[in-house]
């Protein structure tokens, strides 16, 4: 087994992700999808999965891929398969897409395989380093979790897939359907993003490691969800304690922590973090799991990935243009190369934005809706703005500035 | 749990095949302090090496008929993969680092730059808060040699640089 070294198509998925992300803002605010369009239309499918697999899933993998090694000091396997699984899970993605909106089986059937092969291609490199890090860190626990529950959220949604195509498969039934967004949303990205964001809080915040205890409690919690996720209330009521968990430990580490002046990327994930609890708690209210998952979905996950996607963007570029010249030249400080100011007013912006959305989309009031996408849209280019600032080196001084490293590639 | 768990490989050998799978696995099973058992038809000299480089350290006794009997034990805390094997025979630090409580990368800017400004063939020591595992391919890529491991108790980790010999 080799070292560990930067992953080298971080930024494409990145850039992937928000090319999605734009797409489904994009297509809501011109008014396709909920509220003026009913959830089960095919086209509130297809931005639904837009959204979350070209958004979400693509920054999870993308930022898997880069730092599941680093919390497992072992390196990812077959390395070379990520940009083959990024071209298929964007391919998947889009056909996914097509066949939900057009209603158009071989569109779901080259679905269902694109997003298959790309998912096993993840996991043939992000479980080699979790398996060697198993026994020795326990903040793979959640992970290994997260991705157990990555596989069984893509076999059922292919399922469905190639069922909605008439070709056998899964029935999408209501249950299955409660299973899915479970595995997915609660479990493969919201567990992996509490195990996640409690080790940049340590990192970044300089806050104490999270205790052996809370996280074995956060995998128990997590594998009892994945072994009852046929009985979605009671999983959902093991999720609320998991959150609870998560939201107690985070506290108690941010209060210890020895960084007084919070990181802009830690204090726009605690904004991000405001959408959790309201999310969670609209999921046992009759009627609200929409606006609840839209809560958890657009405010939390996202919030949290547009929170650390510039600190990443930063940290990931001083180690590809400054890493060589340490010791060897002066080297300016990580943070020189991203703006400090601003980043918490585009995290309010987001999460105003995800809140006006929700509620519109709740209310069925559609220009409402409509405006709350268009916030969101704002947000997100502010964020893409500074991570393109950030890997031009825009921040830097234009005297003795370095070569500009390439915008979606890590020499490494 | 038994305190020894023994691996008996000359049956394996005597069906033609080969026992590194099988003795690598038993390796990863060990619970800390356990040993494992070998017991061989000839000294495994090869097998050492690769045991060693896993942090393990062994003692061997001969036995009758030409058979071998290795107990390799479970290092409390291994040596990361890629550590220098022959840092006990290095010469004392010139300087020790407490690279804690500092946020990423600074621990690796400080680190570096005392090893590029230490003399050839001078040894840094660094207690850090986590595995700097982006270091290891740039000290590598430098010709730079390290050994690094967890503390006995608690979660930082220690660390000794060797500059390289030849600039």
């Amino acid at each position: 087994m080799g070292q560990v070294r930067m992953a080298r198509w971080t930024f494409a998925w990145f850039a992937a992700g928000m090319g999605f992300l734009g797409l489904a803002l994009g297509l809501l605010i011109a008014g396709f999808g909920p509220p003026q369009a009913a959830w089960e239309a095919g086209e509130s499918r297809a931005i639904l999965h837009l959204f979350v697999l070209g958004w979400i899933g693509s920054l999870m993998i993308g930022a898997s891929l880069q730092f599941v090694p680093v919390l497992a000091a072992a390196p990812l396997a077959f390395e070379w398969l990520s940009p083959v699984a990024l071209g298929l899970w964007a391919g998947g993605t889009m056909a996914l897409g097509l066949g939900f909106w057009l209603a158009w089986p071989a569109a779901l059937r080259a679905a269902a395989a694109g997003l298959s092969l790309s998912a096993g291609g993840g996991l043939a490199m992000l479980v080699p380093p979790v398996i060697a890090a198993i026994r020795r860190e326990r903040l793979v626990w959640p992970l290994a979790i997260g991705l157990a529950a990555m596989a069984a959220t893509v076999v059922m949604g292919a399922g469905f897939a190639l069922s909605l195509a008439g070709g056998g498969g899964l029935m999408p039934l209501p249950g299955a359907r409660s299973a899915h967004a479970i595995l997915g949303l609660g479990l493969w990205f919201g567990l992996s993003a509490m195990a996640v964001s409690l080790k940049f809080l340590s990192m970044f915040g300089l806050a104490p490691a999270a205790p052996p205890r809370a996280l074995a409690a956060l995998s128990a919690g997590g594998a009892a969800m994945l072994v009852a996720v046929a009985l979605p209330d009671i999983a959902l009521g093991i999720g609320a304690g998991v959150t609870a968990i998560y939201l107690f430990t985070g506290i108690r580490m941010l209060r210890a922590r020895r960084l007084h002046r919070l990181d802009p990327a830690l204090a726009g994930a605690g904004i991000a973090v405001l959408a959790l609890a309201p999310g969670l708690a609209l999921l046992f209210v009759p009627g609200g799991a929409l606006p609840g998952g839209l809560l958890l979905g657009m405010g939390w996950l996202s919030g949290l990935t547009l929170a650390f996607m510039p600190k990443i963007t930063a940290f990931l570029t001083w180690m590809e243009v400054f890493g060589p010249l340490i010791g060897r030249a002066p080297v300016p400080p990580a943070a020189a190369l991203a703006a400090g100011r601003g980043r918490l007013f585009v995290l309010a912006l987001w999460l105003a934005g995800t809140v006006i959305f929700t509620s519109g989309t709740w209310l069925e009031q559609g220009l409402w809706a409509r405006g709350g996408a268009a916030v969101m849209m704002c947000a997100a280019a502010l964020v893409l703005a500074e991570c393109l600032k950030v890997r031009r080196l825009s921040h830097l001084p234009l005297a003795g500035r370095p070569p500009r490293p390439a915008l979606v590639f890590i020499h490494s | 749990m038994p305190d020894i768990l023994t691996l008996d490989v000359r049956p394996i050998l005597a069906a033609g095949d080969e026992p590194f799978g099988a003795i690598m696995e038993a390796a990863d099973t060990l619970a800390e302090g356990q040993i494992l058992r070998l017991v061989a038809p000839f000294r495994p000299a090869p097998l050492f090496r690769v045991m060693e480089r896993r942090g393990y350290t062994f003692t061997e006794t001969a036995l009758d008929g030409g058979d071998w009997q290795v107990d390799f034990h479970r290092p409390a805390q291994p040596l990361s993969l890629g550590s220098a094997l022959e840092a006990a025979t290095w010469p004392e630090p010139v300087a020790s680092l407490d690279l804690t409580g500092l946020e990423p990368p600074e621990p690796m800017v400080r680190l570096l730059s005392a090893v590029e400004a230490a003399t050839p063939g001078d040894v840094v020591f660094a207690v850090l808060d986590r595995e700097p595992v982006f270091l290891f391919p740039k000290l590598a890529e430098r010709g730079h040699q390290w050994a690094g491991n967890r503390e006995a108790q608690g979660e930082r980790y220690r660390l000794l640089v060797r500059r390289a010999q030849h600039v």
